[in-house]
């Protein structure tokens, strides 16, 4: 399921770097306009090539005195200015598909995963005590991982491997796994839940 | 004597080399770790016999002491290693140079995390506002950033590109409809962000909510937090710093940018188990990603190393300053060549100024530093009782809801005033910047052409700014410890900003109406002149002002705004600001907000900078009372089944071992922990085990039946030990500076009792007149 996200993520971020462009490089001008008595201030922007600078900027500054159209003699400072889209783009889409795959992740526990759980029970037994037995050293060996959540697989493999009971259920090992490593960060985030919103231990 | 050698918090004379040379004098200590030195190996590459020894449990202390030198022992034995191969050679090299390596990819990727966060929040902030329809992904001020429709530089999003959604719903821009509609969207993207927010906070990532910054204080001076620092609070604290701050809520990015990089920090660490495995070498690399993450916030490399060594760090050697620097300077690096902004710098408020200023102007500056004080100490004070009635009453019970609940009001209260409605990075740089030629804001609207007489917009922004000033202050009260990611340092500045704008303007006022007034010394209102008098720069130092109030930051501050300004011209008065604000902070409550908030939630932090002046002794703290109720264990005579009777009677966290009962002579000290985990181990691994099998912390060479477990490896021999007859400002100063989790209290040799690190926080709230039983965690 997630290498299917993460392919359509990709699809639509080339689909989407090809489509046309802003500009990246301006010259943002400050003109000053002498008109009769009346002086005032205008900005103007003009696109240039990247790495400009600046001297052969066009201003159509067009002032009307006297109902005659007639340019007016601006002072302008130019100071050139570069900018990239494209790292917006990325960006923008990168944090679209986290905060959907999150918000995805976040209804599927909420209203899925209740479900499936209620059916599966009975399957879930030999697993269970399993997981019992191995409690305690499964702990310590989380726990040399300190503030990190997922024990380091390598542990967790030699260990598998040479417990018996395991290795019977070898055929689908590799989802056990992730649901037992799942299993476990639901635990610990139930704890942190627990630590915050009930008991008010920390993070008040 | 040990406590000379190892350095505390900011006396930076050791880096680890120069502790090894020292240490191998061949001291007591040093002694006991040569001879348990095979499990104290994790470089070795074989696998430790006991697996978990050296970690420490969820919510305790650990011990600097034993991390250390655990540390120094695989040093001395990967260098006494590098002489018999190549590839030990190349071991020693990459172990000699990781320290650097993980502090430059802490910095990289702190550096790219800041950029998209900078990106994502600009962008998403502005969608409250309307869409760039034929190109997304740009905010207001990107989409238009091309179009030459643009008259004015804060005028943004009055482009054709630029659509608001009153324009997409209603086809017009203006007129009461239009507004309604502007408004209601406004606070329905408020709504839907905050709640996104605080979803994700409490189903992915609980520990993601707040600041952080007390408990990246409390993490570094020695405390365990279990996933505080792990991938998921990373990712969830990133993605809610970006919601909260678009959702309008009154919240900075700055603080939480410190947390993000400490999770950086700790989860690279993995990387290198040098690092790793060892607490308190972690710490070193958490020191530096504090540093990173300050200096992406701010743009300010050198502020962030200054704000790492002055508020948060404990412990910090030389070459963890070295380390620091490095790495913010490659975060800022990484950041400012991304250029989130498409301005060139890597803060939204970034400021130049080169008016020069008067030597009169110190006294209001000196003002703004006593207003700043006041307003921050009025901060603190209410939003600490707040943040207890919140923990206290039933409020706690309803986190989304009072998220929720705070963004409609705080959206519903900021949408009619201009300066409240726009971001409040974005009222910084209103603030902070001059008027010149292309602004057209109300601030800027005076009369004449030397720009220091107020028009009537001047006066009308002033009074939406107070009103403003008001809002802020109330909703960050409010805010300040809701359980969604929120910092404090926007919302200070932006308060102080405003109060400095104000205080400049009238300034401003003064000089042009009397221009010849003694003070201002002939340097206004000379022809031809503009100006004397900048209220940006008054904005700034009145910002500065109750930021300090409120962290009582002092060094740090001062550089993270003169690294704002690119001037070091006015170092001065914002030091004279600074420390106005300090004195007066201190003066009308006792400590900055994050101390309070260590306080408030009972940490197991001992500040270093208090003293203690009080004349009890070692004998009247220390656990227990009674010699005859210490739990002990003895070298030689207790059973398994006796061993695991204490355990299970017993709830403390160690147990110093005696020779004999009788004679209560000392011999070591053995953590529950690992003695727990050997006994596991024991059990599993040695046939024939009875309840009745021998505990042995002895060398053991004849067989004895049952057999015995032996477990003089787990056994610290040098624990540090003091009599009862020291004074407690001994006692309390050797825990702060050398990072003790315990130490043991003897009378003629004789063991008496132990102190711990909870008993010292009890002492100190004892004698503070405060409930000691508010000391949670061990």
């Amino acid at each position: 399921m997630v290498k299917i996200i993460v392919m359509v993520g990709v699809l639509s971020l080339i689909t989407l770097l090809k489509a046309e462009s802003y500009e990246d490089a301006r010259c943002k001008c400050v003109c000053t306009i002498v008109n009769g008595t009346e002086m005032y201030n205008k900005l103007y922007i003009a696109n240039v090539l990247p790495s400009n600078d600046c001297n052969g900027v066009s201003l159509p500054i067009i002032g009307e005195v006297n109902n005659t159209k007639k340019e007016l003699c601006p002072r302008c400072t130019c100071t050139y200015e570069s900018r990239n889209t494209t790292t917006m783009k990325v960006v923008v889409l990168i944090v679209l598909c986290v905060i959907s795959c999150l918000v995805m992740y976040m209804s599927f526990l909420l209203c899925l995963e209740p479900m499936m759980r209620r059916r599966k029970l009975v399957g879930a037994y030999v697993e269970h005590t399993n997981e019992e037995v191995c409690s305690l050293l499964e702990a310590t060996i989380s726990d040399s991982g300190s503030f990190d959540e997922a024990p380091p697989a390598v542990s967790l493999n030699t260990r598998r491997g040479s417990d018996p009971m395991v290795s019977i259920a070898n055929s689908s090992n590799v989802l056990n796994r992730f649901g037992h490593q799942q299993d476990k960060w639901k635990k610990q985030v139930k704890e942190q839940r627990k630590n915050i919103y009930d008991r008010h231990t920390i993070l008040n | 004597m040990r406590v000379k050698k190892l350095t505390e918090r900011n006396v930076g004379i050791s880096s680890d080399d120069d502790m090894i040379d020292i240490t191998t004098s061949g001291t007591m200590t040093e002694r006991t770790l040569n001879q348990r030195s095979p499990i104290n190996l994790p470089g070795s590459g074989e696998t430790e016999d006991i697996p978990g020894i050296g970690q420490y449990e969820d919510f305790h202390t650990i011990d600097w002491q034993r991390d250390i030198a655990r540390d120094r022992m695989r040093h001395r034995y990967i260098l006494k290693r590098k002489q018999n191969s190549f590839i030990d050679l190349i071991k020693s090299a990459h172990d000699a140079w990781s320290g650097w390596l993980c502090v430059l990819l802490v910095g990289l990727v702190t550096g790219t995390v800041a950029a998209i966060i900078d990106i994502g929040t600009s962008w998403m902030s502005d969608l409250k506002f309307g869409i760039c329809p034929q190109a997304f992904w740009l905010n207001m001020e990107q989409c238009c950033w091309s179009s030459n429709e643009t008259s004015f530089e804060l005028d943004k999003g009055n482009c054709s590109q630029w659509f608001y959604w009153s324009e997409i719903m209603t086809s017009s821009n203006y007129g009461p409809f239009a507004y309604i509609v502007s408004y209601l969207f406004y606070i329905a993207w408020a709504l839907l962000f905050a709640a996104l927010a605080a979803g994700l906070v409490r189903m992915f990532a609980p520990y993601a909510c707040g600041s952080g910054v007390p408990e990246i204080k409390t993490i570094l001076s020695g405390f365990i937090i279990r996933g505080y620092l792990g991938k998921w609070t990373l990712l969830i604290k990133s993605v809610g710093i970006m919601m909260c701050v678009s959702a309008g809520l009154s919240l900075g990015k700055e603080g939480p940018m410190v947390h993000i990089a400490s999770c950086i920090g700790n989860i690279l660490s993995y990387l290198f188990p040098k690092y790793g495995r060892n607490e308190a070498k972690k710490r070193e690399i958490l020191s530096a990603a504090a540093a990173a993450g300050v200096s992406v916030a701010f743009g300010a490399p050198i502020g962030g190393v200054l704000f790492s060594l002055e508020e948060v760090s404990y412990y910090f050697p030389l070459k963890t300053l070295w380390r620091s620097f490095f790495c913010a300077l490659v975060a800022a690096f990484v950041l400012s060549s991304i250029n989130p902004f498409g301005n060139e710098h890597s803060v939204m408020f970034y400021v130049e100024y080169h008016r020069p200023w008067m030597f009169f102007e110190l006294i209001p500056f000196i003002g703004l530093g006593i207003i700043g004080g006041v307003i921050a100490t009025v901060f603190i004070k209410c939003n600490i009782k707040w943040c207890r009635f919140r923990k206290t009453s039933i409020l706690g019970q309803y986190p989304v809801m009072e998220v929720l609940l705070l963004t409609a009001v705080t959206a519903i209260l900021s949408y009619p005033n201009p300066y409240t409605r726009m971001g409040t990075s974005q009222l910084i740089y209103l603030l902070f910047s001059q008027c010149d030629v292309s602004s057209n804001d109300g601030l800027c609207d005076y009369t004449n052409d030397k720009a220091n007489v107020a028009g009537p917009g001047v006066y009308t922004a002033m009074l939406l700014l107070s009103m403003a000033f008001v809002l802020k202050l109330v909703t960050t009260i409010f805010t300040f410890g809701i359980k969604v990611p929120c910092g404090l340092f926007i919302p200070s500045l932006a308060m102080g900003g405003i109060t400095g704008r104000i205080v400049g303007i009238l300034m401003q006022q003064l000089a042009a109406k009397h221009p010849h007034l003694w003070f201002f010394d002939n340097s206004c209102g000379l022809l031809g002149q503009e100006g004397c008098i900048t209220p940006g720069l008054y904005a700034m130092v009145g910002a500065a002002a109750v930021l300090g109030g409120v962290t009582r930051m002092t060094v740090s501050l001062v550089v993270i705004m003169f690294e704002l300004t690119g001037g070091v011209r006015y170092i001065v008065p914002l030091m004279a600001a600074v420390m106005a604000s300090k004195w007066v902070g201190d003066a009308l409550g006792k400590e900055g907000m994050y101390d309070a908030h260590i306080q408030l939630n009972g940490y197991p932090f001992l500040d270093s900078k208090e003293d203690i002046v009080h004349t009890a002794l070692a004998a009247d703290v220390m656990q227990p009372r009674r010699a005859e109720n210490l739990n002990v264990l003895t070298q030689s005579s207790m059973s398994l089944e006796d061993t695991e009777i204490l355990l299970k009677e017993t709830e403390h966290n160690g147990f110093p071992v005696v020779v004999s009962r009788e004679s209560q002579y000392l011999v070591g000290y053995v953590l529950r922990r690992d003695l727990q985990l050997a006994l596991e181990n024991a059990k599993r691994t040695i046939d024939g085990l009875l309840p009745e099998s021998l505990i042995l912390f002895t060398d053991i060479t004849q067989q004895v039946m049952p057999p015995p477990i032996k477990l003089k490896k787990i056994l610290d021999m040098a624990p540090i030990t003091i009599t009862d007859q020291t004074p407690m400002e001994t006692v309390v100063d050797m825990f702060r500076k050398l990072g003790l989790r315990q130490t043991l209290v003897t009378h003629n040799g004789r063991l008496l009792g132990v102190i711990t690190k909870k008993d010292i926080l009890r002492y100190i709230k004892q004698v503070d007149n405060e409930d000691p039983s508010s000391v949670l965690f061990h």
